[in-house]
Order: structure tokens, then C-alpha cells, then sequence
């Protein structure tokens, strides 16, 4: 078989492995075109004579029961070219002698594939499905976002896969310029500029998640030890707060609202001493009958009302006298007139002002429900030669609008964040991912955009079998240098008018510097490495490899929050926000209710009434009115106890600025040795 | 800063989670505050009395009942000279009058004939200022 015989068969779909049997000519071939672009499957456009039956009719290429797949074939001398592809479309000039066919590599299942192709390429840092809508996660498209990787037909098994776009996985074609197969043809060469390099990337990103946690801080002893002392009161037991106002019935109930996300979680309050009084109260009787019947009885009795347990620091009120009557009565008989009854009736009533001295527990229980966002910048610069005369002019890219979902709620039944208390979640093993993938973003910009050079050149036909799109070619040629690139595309066409084949590769080749980051293991904060190991402890200055193209800075933990932490224990003063400010505290009311009062004789008194000093029944008016002047005086004094928890619902968001390394880009072509 | 073009491409607009909400940053100082007020207060009134009283009844004699009674001298040498003599009344009850109404008194018990004395009348009553 000659060098350049091409083949071509109808074959059945299920015929995917070419055999000795499929070099055969079902058609007559007149010209052909066979190529293939990064990310397209392979197409085949032949020129046949119009295919007719023994009797010499044209047979219709549509016809039912026609085979429409193919195999091509063309012998390069070393080895066959070879393609399989599907009839697609309607042939064209199908009326003429000589109708065109367009085949194209394209399997059938290639959306199955990819879906397969897709899931396995799902793997953190590329692919991380926190910043993915869940709705686009099922699209294979968006998988390859972190890859500098493109789609890849295979044009004899349709198998789909994925080839970087700077290094091919499947090897190294050589044209060494040497050698008779390593030689290229002086007419095809060319070498272009696509756009210039991506010299920058700004990317920004948002993580989001609901800190959220319960539980319960025991504020008692803040609230008591806080509390302004009574010092007329002496002896206020530790632990106990005072007020003239406040009672054991006002102190906050369990559920009642303390604040932003904030309630009473369990609470007591205890009158040390209480209001009760007790009254005690004896008589005596006592008759004489006299020899001559005359009789003479003799009464007498008391009532004292007193507090049970007196509160220190109670304000007194003098007595006032409300009753104090004597009578005597006479009788009159045949002997004369003589006293006959004496009676005497004496009441003072003094008043006390009890102060409260209240034993009190408070449990404040929390809900947290705070929106938390980390703001995530990193800049990477790419490490490329540089086709403009000032590199400052390069190009940057901004990649923003990125934003994860919320990393509290669980997928997979795990939520991304792990514990939804944490304050950062960027800090976290997982949150280094998510910067992992963030950088593996805007890598992929900076190599796709470094392929700056594009070379096609003319190999000769026996190294042809040789290209696919999962390799790259490294190129000897005296005007152009030395290029390596991948193959971004390949031609190999037979024109039928003059015989003649043509090859052509196409490659792209990347214009970095070459080299790679070196990691550094930085200074730990806590303790020597070698002690916990370098997970346990924050470090600084630590450079840790994305792969030996760039490094990054892991960052340290550092919330622009309120500071609560709710993965230990907290205190009263961890969540307090407003100190405790008590207003009108029991020495006040005190001074307000003693000092305040009109002292001109009856203390108790801030306003002096006529119709309560003069009058019948003045001292029972006196006692009503001194008692409705002290109620009327502490309205004006009420205690008021007010604090401030840290809100339980209060939005964060802090900002990282990621410290990252320059990427080092492989030279593919040295434009500066130009 | 040179030339520098900043592009924004068009790379995957719509797979990205919608974004949660608008954040509110700041905290309100005057939202969320604790407050424990409440309660009130009363005077508690210590009322401390005495009562003293004493009464006295007088009564006045309307009818008094009484035995007449005789004691003889009794000579030196013991015997009795019934010549001699000396009468008075002894007392058996009083009714008094006392508001009005009339009451007996105490009931004593009739005196007794002694070798000396002689009732010589018995039950006899007596008006007051008769």
C-alpha cells in the first residue's frame, strides 16, 4: 500500500476498532480534509464520486438502511492515519458527480460522558462546589473552571477526556529539525501573536455562612457584683442587689428578652427579709366586788405591730399619733354624784420605707444567628515575558461576583464550615481549599492567556499518525528557534485536483519564565513546629505550594467580629457590649425619699398641705398622705437597670487580602531571545 | 499604574450562589438593651396602741332585813342580870338599788340564842330612812 492511499468505509456503529477489513474503498475519494481544533471533535470533509448502484443509478445518501458511520483512513507510510466519524447533515451538491460529505468525531453519548467525566473531575482545589450555584453543579461546563484543561475528542475512540492546555498528557512530539522525519516544510511556517499575556488577576470572593449557636451565660455574678452598694444598709450580703423599687416579683422571668437574640434562660429572685409584719397584742380584766357590793372593774390592753425581719437600711418615718383620748364618766344617786368610768385610748403609728434586698440568679440564655461573611482578595501575577515595551501596560483581569453559598447548611449532611460556631471559616483546613480553588481560578486565566504564540508549521506525512490534541510538539526550526507548545490543532487535507498533501500542526506556546515557588515553613505563634506539629498552631511569613507555580500565605484566623467566641465557655464579660448602668440605685432613692422629704416636723413630707396639717382627723390624713408622698417619691426615683449583651443577630464581614507568589509559567517560546 | 486595561470577562456569570443579603455592618447602640425595672414600694405602717379603762358601781340601801337581839350583863361572880341589858339589830340582808333596779344582797345566816344573847325578834325589815 502507498504512502498517501486513503481508505475510506461504511461501517456500522458498533464497528469502533479499525481492522484490516475496513481498508477498503466504499467510496471513490476525491479530496479530503481531516482536522481538528482544541475543544472540537475531530471533522472529516471528503469529496466523493456520487455513489451509484450496479446498474450504474445513483444511490440516494439519505436513503433508509444506509450506514452512516465511517471509517478514514490514509496510509502515511509509517502508519495510518486514521478517523471514525458520524454523517452529519445533508451532503451537499448531492445532484453532481462529485457530492461533499461532512463526518464529524462526535460519539454519541457525549453528554453522558462528559456528566462521567465531569464527576470525576470534581475534586478540591479545582472544582470547589461551595462557590457553585447547586442548581449549575450538575454542568459539566462549569467543572473545568479550575482547570487549565479544555475538552478532548479523540477522533478513532470518541472517548472524552480533558488535556491541559500547556502540557499535553500524552507525551512529547519532536521535530528536531535533524533528522529526515524531524525536518518541517519551509513553505507553512508561521508564527503569530494572539492577544498579549494576562499579566494579572484581581479576584475577589465572598464566603458566607450563619454562626449560629445556643447556649447559656451565667450573668449573676456580673449583675450583682456590679450593682451599686447600699452603704447605709451596712451589711448587704454578697451576691445580693438592693433597691427601694425593684422586688423580688419585677426581676426578669425565664423567656423574657434580654436583647438581640438574647433571653432569660433560667432566673430567681429572693426577698431577703420581706415585708411581713406580725402584731402582738395582750389584755388584761380585772373586777373587785367590794363588801358593800360595789364592784370596780379595771381594763386594760395593747397592740404592737413591728416587721418580722427589718431590711437594713430601711428608711424609718417618725411616729405619728393618731389616737390619744381620755374620758371620764360620772354617776349620780341618793349619795351624791361620783366618778363612775375612766377610759384612755393612746395610738402612734411610725412607718417604715423597707428596702429590698433581693438574693438573684440570671441565666441568659442565647440564640445565635449571625450572617458572617470573609471577603476574600488575592491578586496574582503572572510570571511572563512581556510583548509591550512597558509591562506595566499588561493586562489584568478582574474576576469578582464570586460567592459561596451559606457554609452553615449542611450538604451531604455535613455543613462546609464544620462547626457552625466558628468565627472564620477562610482560616479553616477547608477554607485553605477554598483559597486553593480561588487560586486555581485565576491560575487558569494566567495559562490560558500565557499562550501567547501561535506556531503552525508543515510536518511531513509519516509523523502525522503521531499529533493528537493531547500532546505537545517541540520544534527545531532555523527562522523561528526553539518552540514547545501544545497542539492546539492539526489539518491533513488532500486536494483531488492536484494530488498534493498537505499537513499542517498548529501549537500554542506559552511565554513564562520557567522556574517554580518554593514553600517555607514560616514562624510558628504558638510553640516549635517539631512540638504539635505544623497544623496545630497559626504561623506567619508560611508559604504552602498550590504545585510548584505558585504558593500562598495560609491566612490567620483574625474576625473583624465582636470577639465572641462560642467554641469554649463563655463569661459575663465575653458577651457583655454596655457595661451595667443602674440608675437611681438604692442609696439615691434613699437620699431622694430622706433628704427630699420636708423635714419641718413631719418627715415624709415634700409639700406641705394645709388641708392635711389642719383639720379634724389631721393625723389619720397625715399617716395617708406621708404614705402617698413616699409612693408618690419613689415613682420619680424607680430604679433602672440597663446592660447591653453583643447582639446574637449582628452581621460581620472581614476582609482577607491573600499574600500569594508570582505563578511561574513554562517557556514555551522566548521572545526575548528573539 | 501604566496603561493598564482591566477586563471583565464573561466566565460563568449565572453559576454562582445568589448573594444572601444586603449586610448591615454596623450594630445599633440603642437596639437590644436589658432592661430590669419594675417593682414598687409602699410604707409599711407600725401602729403600736393602748387601752386603759376602769368603772365603778355604787349601790344605795332601800330595804334592809334584820333580827332584834338582847345580851345580858353577866356579873363578875358569872351569873347574868337579865335587869341589865343592851339591844341591837343584827344585820340578815340588804336590797339595794342600783340603776334603777333593786337587788338582794348578801344573805347572812340568822344569829343564834346564846346563854347571854336573845334574839327577841326576828325578820324585822326596815325602809331605808325610816
Amino acid at each position: 500500500m502507498p504512502a498517501g492511499e486513503p481508505y475510506f468505509a461504511w461501517v456500522d456503529a458498533s464497528e469502533t476498532a479499525f481492522g484490516p477489513e475496513h481498508m477498503r474503498w466504499d467510496e471513490s475519494v476525491f479530496s479530503f480534509t481531516c482536522e481538528q481544533s482544541e475543544g472540537d471533535p475531530a471533522s472529516l470533509t471528503a469529496v466523493v464520486r456520487r455513489p451509484r448502484n450496479v446498474s450504474g443509478n445513483p444511490i440516494g445518501l439519505l436513503g433508509p438502511g444506509r450506514k452512516i458511520w465511517c471509517w478514514f483512513a490514509i496510509d502515511c507510510g509509517t502508519a495510518l492515519f486514521k478517523f471514525r466519524g458520524r454523517l452529519v447533515g445533508v451532503p451537499t451538491s448531492i445532484f453532481e458527480e462529485l457530492v461533499t460529505l461532512e463526518f464529524i468525531a462526535r460519539p454519541f453519548d457525549v453528554v453522558a460522558q462528559k456528566q462521567a467525566l465531569a464527576e470525576t473531575l470534581k475534586v478540591l482545589p479545582f472544582y470547589d462546589e461551595l462557590v457553585i450555584d447547586p442548581e449549575q453543579r450538575d454542568d459539566p461546563e462549569v467543572v473545568l473552571e479550575g482547570y487549565s484543561k479544555i475538552w478532548h475528542y479523540d477522533r478513532e475512540t470518541h472517548v472524552l477526556t480533558v488535556s491541559d492546555e500547556i502540557v499535553g498528557e500524552d507525551g512529547l512530539v519532536e521535530f528536531d529539525g535533524a533528522s529526515e522525519g524531524g525536518k518541517v516544510l519551509y513553505d507553512g511556517l508561521d508564527l503569530t501573536l494572539t492577544s498579549g499575556p494576562l499579566a494579572r488577576v484581581d479576584l475577589s470572593a465572598e464566603f458566607n455562612w450563619t454562626q449560629q449557636a445556643y447556649g447559656t451565660v451565667d450573668l449573676t455574678k456580673y449583675l450583682t457584683s456590679n450593682w451599686p452598694k447600699f452603704v447605709q444598709a451596712h451589711t448587704t450580703a454578697s451576691g445580693v442587689i438592693t433597691s427601694f423599687t425593684l422586688d423580688a416579683g419585677s426581676w426578669p422571668k425565664a423567656g423574657a428578652g434580654l436583647g438581640d437574640g438574647w433571653s432569660v434562660g433560667d432566673s430567681s429572685a429572693w426577698d431577703l427579709f420581706g415585708n411581713e409584719t406580725v402584731t402582738t397584742s395582750d389584755s388584761a380584766d380585772l373586777t373587785v366586788k367590794w363588801w358593800d357590793g360595789a364592784t370596780t372593774n379595771v381594763k386594760s390592753s395593747y397592740s404592737k405591730t413591728e416587721m418580722r425581719m427589718q431590711p437594713p437600711g430601711s428608711l424609718m418615718y417618725q411616729g405619728i399619733v393618731t389616737d390619744n383620748t381620755s374620758k371620764t364618766t360620772y354617776a349620780k344617786d341618793e349619795l351624791g354624784t361620783y366618778p363612775a368610768s375612766f377610759s384612755s385610748s393612746y395610738t402612734i403609728v411610725k412607718s417604715v420605707l423597707p428596702c429590698h434586698h433581693l438574693a438573684v440568679t440570671l441565666q441568659a440564655a442565647y440564640t445565635a444567628e449571625r450572617p458572617c461573611t470573609e471577603l476574600v482578595s488575592i491578586s496574582l501575577t503572572a510570571d511572563v515575558q512581556h510583548i509591550l515595551t512597558a509591562p506595566e501596560d499588561g493586562e489584568a483581569l478582574r474576576l469578582d461576583g464570586i460567592k459561596s453559598v451559606n457554609l452553615s447548611e449542611a450538604i451531604d449532611g455535613t455543613p462546609p464550615i464544620g462547626d457552625p460556631r466558628r468565627r472564620s471559616y477562610i482560616a479553616t483546613e477547608r477554607g485553605n481549599q477554598s483559597i486553593e480553588h480561588l487560586i486555581s481560578l485565576a491560575r487558569t486565566h494566567l495559562l490560558k492567556r500565557s499562550r501567547v504564540v501561535e506556531i503552525s508549521f508543515a510536518p511531513k506525512l509519516e509523523r502525522m499518525p503521531e499529533i493528537t490534541l493531547r500532546k505537545n510538539a517541540f520544534l527545531i526550526e532555523p527562522r523561528i528557534g526553539e518552540a514547545t507548545g501544545k497542539i492546539i490543532g492539526y489539518t491533513l487535507a488532500l486536494d483531488g485536483s492536484d494530488g498534493r498533501i498537505n499537513c499542517e500542526v498548529r501549537i500554542g506556546c506559552a511565554i513564562g519564565r520557567a522556574g517554580s515557588q518554593i514553600a517555607a515553613g514560616g514562624e510558628p505563634t504558638y510553640c516549635t513546629e517539631d512540638y504539635t506539629g505544623a497544623d496545630y498552631q497559626q504561623f506567619t511569613g508560611r508559604i504552602v505550594l498550590f504545585d510548584s507555580s505558585v504558593g500562598y500565605a495560609p491566612p490567620n484566623a483574625d474576625p473583624d467580629d465582636d470577639g465572641v467566641n462560642f467554641m469554649v465557655p463563655m463569661r459575663a464579660e465575653d458577651v457583655i457590649d454596655q457595661p451595667l448602668v443602674v440608675e437611681n440605685p438604692a442609696a439615691d432613692q434613699y437620699d431622694a425619699a430622706f433628704h427630699g422629704s420636708y423635714t419641718g416636723g413631719f418627715q415624709g413630707f415634700t409639700v406641705w398641705l394645709d388641708e392635711v396639717f389642719f383639720g379634724a382627723d389631721y393625723a389619720t390624713k397625715m399617716l395617708a398622705a406621708r404614705s402617698q408622698d413616699a409612693s408618690n417619691a419613689l415613682k420619680l426615683v424607680e430604679t433602672k437597670a440597663t446592660f447591653k449583651l453583643k447582639s446574637m443577630t449582628r452581621e460581620f464581614a472581614t476582609p482577607y487580602d491573600i499574600q500569594v507568589t508570582d505563578v511561574k509559567i513554562p517557556t514555551g517560546y522566548n521572545l526575548e531571545a528573539v | 499604574m501604566g496603561f493598564e486595561t482591566v477586563v471583565r470577562p464573561v466566565v460563568f456569570p449565572n453559576i454562582r450562589p445568589a448573594p444572601a443579603r444586603a449586610l448591615r455592618i454596623e450594630d445599633a447602640p440603642d437596639k437590644g438593651i436589658a432592661v430590669i425595672t419594675g417593682g414598687s414600694n409602699s410604707l409599711v405602717d407600725l401602729p403600736y396602741s393602748e387601752q386603759h379603762s376602769w368603772s365603778q358601781s355604787r349601790m344605795v340601801e332601800v330595804v334592809r332585813k334584820f333580827d332584834k337581839a338582847r345580851i345580858y350583863y353577866t356579873r363578875p361572880d358569872g351569873t347574868l342580870d337579865k335587869n341589865e341589858y343592851w339591844e341591837f339589830e343584827v344585820l340578815r340582808s340588804i336590797q339595794f338599788l342600783e340603776n334603777g333596779q333593786t337587788a338582794w344582797g348578801q344573805q347572812y345566816a340568822p344569829m343564834q340564842n346564846l346563854e347571854n344573847v336573845e334574839v327577841i325578834n326576828r325578820g324585822l325589815t326596815r325602809r331605808n330612812g325610816q
